[in-house]
């Protein structure tokens, strides 16, 4: 199996912690698991607050030197890259699980888009505002969508984003315009890991989740 | 002898935002924007949803008939 974490800020810390633990202990496979965690962005010292990591320097790297050190089966490799237009093929390929724990509207698109031109492939997106969020999941088997891609057109604010890539707005600036909490974060990352853990099972059948955690409800919604 | 006609139940209908739904009688004939208005709170609709009846987008203007699901669509989370 091939995972994917793109995005190692709020959700995809929280995110990692657990799936480390469930794909360490909880996963029957013979083969090893490798994971790819690919983020372009720095930790500083006031991503403390939300974020989980044991030194200061790329998110990518950082987290992958950390999990190889406490992971017996789980090999991890950091890609100190953004996703762009120009690397995505490299970096989401047929028969991967992809986390999408971003903070931008534009990545959700260029892996969207990206997925659309794989046969079979999995993407678990995940967003959140100050204490409410949603996942979106898109699956691709035999070249068909069994579930939406993030951009249908329930989400024109993916498919025509107004928002800017995170080459050309760091996250800093992202989280200082609008705060965050790490409950949402964390909350997002738990319904992505749930969405996992159903296409694992073979009963995942919803295009998208909200989560809502002022009223503790979460809904999941078929559009198909 | 009276005759009893049984009322007919006040046909209820689900509005979701979000995570959040709600199914209320009374709303059939109402406009979406009437809806909106007093359920924005309950519901936490914010003022970029978009309202989708039986997965259609319609605009505010629409009024709710009796078989309508109504959905203000939150658009997708956008930090991390």
């Amino acid at each position: 199996m091939v995972i994917k974490v793109v995005g190692l800020g709020g959700i995809g810390t929280c995110l990692l912690q657990i799936l480390d633990k469930f794909l360490e202990y909880a996963v029957s496979s013979r083969e090893a698991i490798k994971v790819f965690l690919i983020d372009g962005d720095e930790y500083s010292a006031k991503n403390s607050a939300r974020q989980f990591f044991e030194r200061l320097g790329n998110k990518a790297r950082v987290c992958a030197e950390s999990y190889n050190e406490r992971s017996r089966r789980v090999i991890y490799e950091g890609i100190a890259e953004y996703i762009t237009s120009n690397n995505m093929y490299e970096f989401i390929r047929e028969g991967d699980v992809v986390f999408l724990c971003v903070d931008n509207h534009a990545t959700r698109k260029l892996v969207s888009d990206r997925a659309g031109e794989l046969a079979d492939v999995v993407v678990i997106s995940g967003g959140n505002e100050l204490t409410d969020g949603n996942i979106q999941i898109f699956i691709r088997k035999d070249s068909l969508d069994i579930t939406l891609p993030l951009t249908s057109k329930f989400h024109p604010e993916i498919s025509d984003p107004q928002d800017l890539h995170p080459e050309d707005m760091g996250c800093e600036e992202a989280v200082e315009e609008s705060p965050q909490i790490i409950i949402t974060n964390n909350a997002v990352a738990s319904a992505m890991l749930n969405a996992f853990y159903a296409h694992l099972q073979n009963v995942l059948n919803y295009d998208e989740a909200y989560i809502d955690i002022l009223t503790n409800n979460m809904r999941q919604v078929v559009r198909r | 002898m009276s005759t009893q006609v049984a009322e007919e139940p006040m046909r209820r209908v689900k509005v979701m935002c979000g995570a959040n739904t709600q199914e209320l009688a009374g709303l059939v004939g109402k406009r979406v924007s009437d809806v909106r208005l007093e359920l924005t709170e309950v519901l936490n609709i914010p003022q970029d949803a978009r309202a989708y009846v039986s997965g259609g987008n319609v605009d505010s203007n629409y009024q709710l008939q009796e078989t309508d699901t109504l959905e203000f669509i939150r658009p997708s989370g956008n930090k991390g």
